[in-house]
């Protein structure tokens, strides 16, 4: 199925959860991405328990707490 | 009206010039008064646009000393200046660059204690900080003060921020919603930062403080730019305020309490 | 030798001047109160940015070698290397930098100079007869009355501020070489009852609106030359018209006032300046100092017989000579100006005078030491070894420089001596020697058309719808203390054809000269209807498609344009271009079968060139039109529509209402309607000067003023032309502003908005 993620259109495979999502995508430290699925932020509970399907839209926001 | 003086009218001629700013834009910036929580990687070019710019009253909020390793990026502070304390040596450069600018410094770090009072006094915030317990208290403040405020942070090669205008677009806990454990994630002084992206993400903070104080363009509002300097992409990534959301929701917080300290240590 | 006295408040002020300047180059003093400080020192600036000249007052042109050796060496160092004489018979200094400007104004007090007012409405520079000592019709040395006069003005604060400059000069005989006949005060010497003394005349000078000077007083005594000149100077200073500065100088006062009243107001202020005292002038004579005085025997060697004829002069005092020094466009090299004054050290201080044509000359020198300076002399210019022709001829910088120019007469001069010089060898130009070539720009005589032999001032033609540049043609100028002439009008040419005009017409003089006293008696006599003939040869060009260069005048880069020409006292150019379109309209609507369409386009054309446009096609034309005479309620919306679509009968009153427009057209080129609308609403208009101001602070500063008014009021705006006039009302307009109009006034542009 087709999924845009951060933006770019990608080919995955049909009926995985956000949480194997996560690790396709190698995303570091799944537990501290905010992630945003279709305009909504997921709660951590949510994202094993969420079923991607095609046409998704997923942001990955990452924290960044640096500034000095 | 003010009647600008001739050293005025042509120090700020090219923000005159434009229409979006005008002589009412720029008598807006003169009667402005912006808080910049951090001399360093950010909250230096924030502080040098934002003097240069002609803000009337700038805040600037840092417990430090200039370190050797702190002029790779914090171009406010020159070598001379190594163990001179930040917002002193930032206050010199400013008053030099504009001296129609008063600068007030904090020589403290911001906590529950005394944030709220210093926030309230100003039209806008800048957070450049390098922790997360002070992102989320900058966050909290601001809501709670109803002051907006230009969220920042940055990492290696990335840099991310929002401008927020408290209880009407989504704060920095809409979308984050609190502060990650200890050690989880990098930040500058364990990770690495390419100086000049501290400086890209700075330019465009001041710029939001000037949008924002002038009532021109769209701020950053409801939606995060990101960038990777490295492929020079830059995203927005737009969301809603989150009606839940611990700080700015329903409930909401009523009161200031400091987070934990992130310890900076890096696991990666 | 005796100079002008510079008084203690010059050297006060300096002290102060030194303060500005300082202050100036550390950026705490702004420009415009530097300005007022600098320019009493003589200290204007150049067209090219950041870049000063000195002027220098020299009394009567007088200066001495040990000043010209000063003068050399400020140049090499501070200017270009070049000493500029001026068409004062002062001296100038190029390309100064600000920072030296004290070092060079200490070094000319040191030698006795002074640059007090040197330019702007002052008295300028006192002139003498170049020949004044030395010529043998004289009758009387003026030099030392300029000397004396100029210490006496110089000490009065009135000379600084008048309505207009003040021009002073002395002849020294009835021939006038000093040109008191054309000067606001002229003095041209004569004894009576074997008293020293003076015929008075005033109100000369030439512009726009040339005249001859009036004579106010048949003799007035040498000791009184103080006293009429500071008279009359404080009825200029007093009933002089400030208001209007075309219309400022003592002519066009002593015009409104007729002789009788001018003579009233004068005896007013004659008791008042006998009432002050001391007004009597003390005169001392100028003594040759130093200098061979035997005479050997002398002739002239074969080598440089040619330039001996052609220069050198027999003076009034037996063997003694002077020689007339021709100098390109007033330019001496700091190294010609450093051998000739170490030369001259050794012969006298009274040896070399500045003269108005921008020449020098040398004087009271025997023929050996004169002979002596031969090769050095032979270095100052080309001209020093032809015809007194070619250094003879005078051109202003015209529109190379001047805002008020229409044509480019250097350039033209550069083209006749190209022509001529390749003639040397056919031609004797040697039997015409003095002939006066003189080309002006414009009409404002800078070039001094009116007193030469030949003269020539610029004008625009068009030609199937290019303007070209092209020159009147004047000729046979005469100057006397008993009935100057001016040169008279003989006909048009093109500037491309000018070179080709001024051979035929020399060669044809060629054939007469041997039969007349002078040139103006050949032109009295058929002469000026030949040349009137001549010039029909030479006013006509091919059009644009076959040759398109009559349509660039000289060193021009570009096509040659009337936009943007200053509508000052340069209007005349324009009178022409408005003629021939009324003429060509008037044709049109006398025809039969009328073409409305040429109708329209003719309406809406003739007055643009008094706005400053020069459109060509027809769509320009009816743009132009609209902005300046629709959008500015000169004339009523409803010609605006008459101007869109197909050409009707219609036409024929917008051609009525044009005509009509422009018979309330005064001199300065404004209607009458504009000055009724003017003053009725200047009431509510707010209004900001921004003329000096230089983008973008100008539009700055307009956006200040438009700032502190409410909507829908009114700001007119002074702007400069240029990038000015270009950018400022189109910013303003895009930002939702209403530009109502943009009209010419002065060298800039009046501005009226309305604000969003
Ligand atoms: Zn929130």
């Amino acid at each position: 199925m087709k999924l845009t993620i951060n933006g770019d259109s990608k080919e995955i495979k049909d009926g995985i959860v956000l949480s194997e999502l996560l690790i396709i995508e190698n995303v570091e430290m799944p537990e501290m991405v905010s992630v945003q699925l279709n305009d909504e932020f997921l709660t951590k509970e949510e994202h094993a328990v969420t079923v991607l399907k095609a046409g998704d839209e997923i942001n990955f926001l990452y924290f960044m707490g640096g500034g000095a | 009206m003010k009647e600008f003086s001739d050293e005025e009218l042509e120090r700020y001629s090219r923000h005159i010039i434009l229409q979006d700013v005008g002589i009412e834009g720029q008598e807006k910036i003169s009667n402005s008064k912006v808080l910049v929580i951090g001399a360093g990687g950010l909250g230096s070019p924030v502080a040098l646009y934002l003097a240069a710019a002609g803000v009337g009253e700038i805040g600037i909020v840092d417990g430090d000393v200039v370190d050797l390793s702190n002029l790779q990026r914090q171009v406010i502070h020159a070598t001379a200046d190594i163990g001179v304390p930040k917002v002193l040596s930032a206050k010199a450069k400013m008053e030099a660059i504009n001296p129609n600018t008063k600068v007030t410094v904090y020589q403290k770090f911001l906590d529950a204690s005394n944030i709220l009072e210093i926030v309230k006094g100003y039209d806008f915030v800048i957070d450049g900080t390098d922790n997360f317990s002070a992102k989320f208290l900058i966050n909290d403040a601001c809501i709670l003060a109803n002051v907006p405020y230009s969220h920042g942070g940055i990492l290696r090669f990335g840099g991310q921020t929002m401008t927020i205008k408290p209880h009407e677009s989504a704060c920095y806990a809409c979308v984050f919603d609190s502060p990650p454990p200890a050690n989880a994630i990098p930040t500058c002084s364990s990770a690495g930062i390419l100086g000049a992206v501290a400086g890209m993400l700075g330019t465009i903070q001041a710029a939001e403080a000037l949008k924002y104080i002038v009532g021109m363009g769209e701020p950053l509002y409801n939606r995060l730019l990101t960038f990777d300097a490295k492929t020079m992409n830059f995203r927005n990534v737009n969301f809603k305020k989150n009606p839940k959301c611990r700080v700015c929701g329903g409930e909401g917080i009523k009161e200031i309490k400091d987070y934990e300290a992130v310890v900076c240590e890096a696991k990666l | 030798m005796s100079q002008y006295i510079i008084p203690q408040m010059v050297y006060d002020d300096l002290e102060v001047f030194k303060k500005n300047h300082a202050d100036f180059l550390a950026g705490t003093l702004d420009e415009l109160t530097f300005k007022t400080m600098r320019v009493p020192f003589g200290v204007y600036e150049q067209r090219e940015a950041n870049t000063f000249m000195v002027r220098i007052k020299l009394a009567g042109g007088i200066l001495t070698p040990v000043q010209l050796l000063s003068l050399a060496s400020l140049a090499e160092k501070y200017a270009h290397e070049a000493i500029h004489i001026t068409t004062r018979g002062g001296a100038q200094l190029h390309y100064v930098k600000i920072e030296d400007i004290i070092s060079i104004i200490e070094t000319l007090h040191s030698i006795g100079l002074s640059g007090r007012g040197g330019g702007g409405n002052t008295v300028r520079n006192i002139m003498a007869d170049p020949l004044a000592g030395t010529a043998q019709d004289e009758v009387f040395d003026v030099s030392p009355y300029a000397l004396a006069l100029t210490s006496k003005m110089l000490e009065q604060k009135d000379s600084f501020a008048l309505p207009r400059k003040f021009k002073i000069t002395f002849s020294g005989s009835e021939a006038d070489r000093g040109y008191a006949t054309i000067h606001d005060v002229g003095f041209i010497a004569k004894i009576q009852d074997g008293i020293k003394g003076f015929k008075l005349f005033t109100a000369g000078g030439m512009g726009a609106k040339s005249r001859l000077g009036t004579k106010l007083r048949d003799f007035v005594p040498d000791t009184e030359v103080f006293l009429y000149s500071q008279a009359i100077k404080q009825v200029f200073d007093k009933y002089g018209n400030r208001k209007n500065k075309h219309a400022a100088r003592l002519r066009f006062l002593f015009e409104d006032l007729g002789l009788e009243e001018f003579n009233k107001l004068l005896e007013v202020e004659l008791n008042d300046v006998r009432a002050k005292g001391d007004w009597k002038m003390e005169i001392e004579a100028i003594e040759r100092t130093v200098g061979d005085t035997t005479h050997e025997p002398f002739s002239v060697p074969k080598n440089i017989s040619k330039w001996w004829n052609r220069y050198v002069y027999a003076q009034k005092q037996a063997g003694l000579y002077g020689c007339k020094v021709p100098v390109h466009l007033g330019d001496i090299h700091f190294e010609n100006a450093r051998a000739l004054a170490n030369a001259l050290l050794l012969f006298g201080e009274d040896v070399l005078r500045f003269t108005g044509d921008q020449n020098l000359y040398i004087r009271n020198l025997t023929a050996h030491q004169m002979a002596s300076l031969h090769d050095i002399l032979q270095k100052f210019s080309v001209e020093v070894s032809k015809p007194t022709l070619f250094g003879d001829m005078v051109a202003c910088t015209g529109a190379a420089t001047c805002q008020l120019g229409i044509a480019r007469p250097r350039g033209a001069v550069d083209a006749i001596q190209k022509r001529l010089d390749k003639l040397l060898d056919t031609k004797d130009y040697d039997l015409i020697q003095g002939f006066k070539i003189h080309l002006s720009g414009c009409p404002n005589s800078c070039g001094k058309h009116l007193i030469g032999d030949l003269g020539f001032f610029g004008k625009v033609q068009r030609h199937e719808g290019y303007s070209y540049p092209a020159y009147n043609v004047v000729a046979g100028s005469r100057t006397s203390g008993d009935g100057s002439v001016y040169a008279q009008k003989a006909g048009d040419v093109a500037a491309f054809h000018v070179p080709a005009f001024v051979e035929e017409v020399l060669d044809t003089w060629l054939n007469h000269v041997k039969a007349y006293e002078s040139f103006a008696d050949w032109i009295d006599d058929g002469g000026l209807a030949i040349i009137t003939e001549i010039s029909k040869k030479y006013v006509d060009i091919p059009s644009f498609k076959e040759d398109k260069n009559p349509y660039f005048d000289y060193d021009a880069v570009e096509l040659f344009s009337s936009k943007g020409r200053g509508t000052g006292e340069c209007s005349a150019g324009m009178y022409d271009l408005i003629e021939a379109d009324k003429k060509a309209l008037k044709e049109a609507l006398e025809k039969e079968e009328k073409d409305f369409e040429l109708i329209r386009l003719l309406s809406a054309r003739m007055l643009l060139v008094t706005r400053g446009e020069d459109a060509r096609d027809k769509a320009g034309v009816f743009k132009a039109f609209k902005t300046h005479f629709i959008d500015t309620t000169l004339l009523n919306a409803y010609f605006g529509t008459i101007l869109e679509g197909d050409a009707d009968e219609k036409a024929i009153e917008l051609a009525e209402e044009v005509m009509k427009l422009y018979e309330t057209m005064d001199h300065t080129l404004k209607f009458a309607k504009e000055k009724e609308l003017v003053p009725k609403e200047e009431k509510s208009v707010h209004f900001k000067d921004l003329s000096g101001v230089a983008c973008p602070m100008n539009f700055v500063k307009t956006k200040m003023e438009l700032s502190k008014i409410k909507s829908g009021e009114i700001l007119e705006i002074l702007l400069d032309d240029g990038a000015p006039i270009d950018n400022v009302p189109k910013s303003v307009a895009g930002e939702g502003h209403k530009v109502e109009a943009t009209t010419k006034e002065g060298n800039g542009w009046r501005v009226r908005i309305v604000k969003k």
